[in-house]
């Protein structure tokens, strides 16, 4: 058995709010190395009332971060795992880690409605 | 407002955009002027193109990462997509050509996803025309000038909601002096100023119409003394005088006297004959126009009878003092003048079938008054119709004629 992967970033309970989101258009997660690990897997859930909804699952080679878009995201908490495995030359897993998760929660206000303005008299030619 | 510059169109769009009839007009007013034969722009020369840019905005929100303007122009009924653009502005500049046009903004949040979007708002871009002044009467204020002081302005283009102002030359921005009224008459514009409102000094007249193009013309003199005590004005400079130039067609209706009836022509109408004159008008005042005028006439006089033919020309070249006076609406004037000059009856003989007499030349001191009314059709050019009397001078031989000559003719005064 593998060690489980000391989870980076976000890090847990993070809060990303209006501040974190303007300026951001992805959202890295990072952890790191395990040693024997040779693959890690990154799963992205978001959690509904108790229940986990899987929004996507990444494997990598060796490498130990991922930037995701925020626009794959909503409003709510979500919780991000990575299990290290050691796969074999032929692909098949001979050893798994320990899974890793932590939260993360996103929350945007609702945007209010507004209006676009008469722009009056224009000329042009 | 953006300024590019382009090459020059060498067309002449003026003239490519004139009737046939009135091209002809201008053709001989060519002949007589000469006006038209001095076009010599060099080559390779530029002029500024100004681009017009509407503002569109909305309401902004710290909340919203941008915005997608989604612009649609209308045809036949429809609307069609024509721009989409995308800014992190809550306004957007464009330079769209006249049509009706609407908008819709989408509103996209920080997680980059379309929040919603807005109504529709719906605009006209209006066709954006350039004012032209083309005249301003008088040119000149006294102090002692009893009546309102009005200012007349004929123009093309000019926008109800126009500003117009004059603007002291020479003097800072900002010094600039509006109408305490302004009425609108068609393409007559009457601005009333007050007088304490209008030091002494020279003014150009500046409209701009709201679209952003505008035009000025000068000069409106506001003088410091009277008039009327001939003293130093408070500015001397020189006002440009208005030239008047036409030409058409006079034929001779002859009243009294035994030149052209007696024994030799007994014609009620000689109906071949031309008319041409130049007139310079330096003063302007109030109360009209006043200058000098050249008036040249030709007219072929000939009679068929039963054993000879009798033919002559008659030439005529007056100097004449020459008084306008312009219409409320500016577009129709009356020209009075009272002069003197030369008649000639050239060539003058008897065909009595076996070759021409020895033809005759006389000249005779002449005498011309008379009148014309002018409607101005398009910009400064004018038809004319009017009626001239002649009295010639010709002691010797007792016939002393006098002969009217109606006018029909075509001009313009720059």
């Amino acid at each position: 058995m593998l060690s489980a992967a000391r989870l980076l970033l976000p890090e847990n309970n993070a809060y990303f709010g209006p501040d974190r989101l303007r300026d951001t258009e992805f959202i890295t997660f990072a952890w790191a190395a395990v040693p024997g690990a040779n693959v890690y897997t990154l799963a992205l859930y978001r959690e509904d009332g108790g229940r986990r909804q899987l929004i996507q699952r990444w494997e990598s080679s060796a490498i130990t971060s991922k930037a995701i878009e925020v626009s794959l995201l909503r409003n709510g908490t979500f919780v991000w795992q990575v299990e290290s495995l050691k796969r074999a030359a032929n692909g098949a897993i001979e050893r798994r880690g320990t899974l890793s998760e932590n939260r993360f929660t996103l929350s945007l206000p609702v945007i209010p409605q507004k209006t676009a303005n008469d722009p009056g008299k224009v000329y042009g030619q | 407002m953006i300024r590019a510059k382009s090459m020059v169109n060498k067309d002449i769009p003026v003239l490519r955009n004139l009737p046939v009839p009135l091209l002809l007009g201008l053709f001989s007013l060519w002949l007589v002027s000469g006006t038209f034969a001095q076009d010599t722009e060099p080559e390779g020369d530029y002029r500024f193109e100004q681009r017009f840019v509407q503002r569109l905005s909305w309401e902004d929100d710290p909340l919203v990462f941008r915005y997608e303007v989604v612009i649609e122009i209308e045809r036949d009924g429809e609307y069609t997509e024509q721009l989409r653009e995308s800014t992190t502005e809550n306004f957007l500049s464009l330079s769209l050509r006249p049509g009706q046009y609407r908008y819709a903004v989408e509103v996209y949040n920080l997680l980059r996803q379309l929040e919603y979007t807005m109504d529709y708002v719906y605009f006209t871009v209006l066709n954006a025309l350039r004012p032209e002044i083309l005249t301003i009467s008088p040119e000149a204020f006294f102090p002692k000038t009893r009546s309102p002081w009005q200012i007349t302005i004929t123009g093309r283009n000019i926008d109800p909601e126009a500003l117009i102002m004059l603007r002291p030359l020479g003097a800072p921005d900002g010094q600039e002096i509006r109408p305490r009224s302004t009425t609108f008459k068609g393409e007559t514009l009457l601005l009333i100023f007050d007088k304490k409102e209008l030091p002494p000094g020279i003014y150009d007249v500046y409209i701009k119409n709201p679209g952003g193009l505008a035009d000025s013309r000068g000069i409106l003199t506001v003088h410091e003394k009277s008039e009327a005590a001939g003293e130093k004005t408070a500015d001397t400079r020189f006002t440009r005088p208005d030239i008047i130039i036409s030409a058409g067609y006079v034929p001779a209706v002859p009243l009294y006297g035994g030149l052209f009836r007696g024994d030799a022509f007994e014609s009620a109408i000689f109906p071949l004959g031309f008319a041409a004159r130049v007139g310079v008008l330096p003063l302007k005042r109030n109360w009209g126009n006043v200058g000098a005028e050249l008036n040249a006439s030709w007219h072929k006089l000939e009679e068929q009878k039963s054993n000879y033919t009798v033919t002559a020309h008659d030439i005529g070249l007056y100097l004449n003092l020459l008084y306008q006076l312009w219409l409320p609406n500016r577009k129709m004037a009356l020209n009075f003048h009272l002069g003197a000059g030369i008649n000639w009856v050239a060539d003058f003989y008897f065909d009595y079938g076996d070759g021409k007499e020895d033809p005759m030349t006389s000249a005779y001191l002449s005498l011309d008054a008379g009148f014309t009314f002018q409607w101005r059709f398009w910009g400064p050019l004018f038809l004319e119709t009017g009626l001239d009397f002649i009295h010639v001078f010709s002691p010797k031989d007792q016939s002393q004629p006098g002969y009217l000559r109606p006018t029909l003719s075509i001009g313009g005064q720059f």
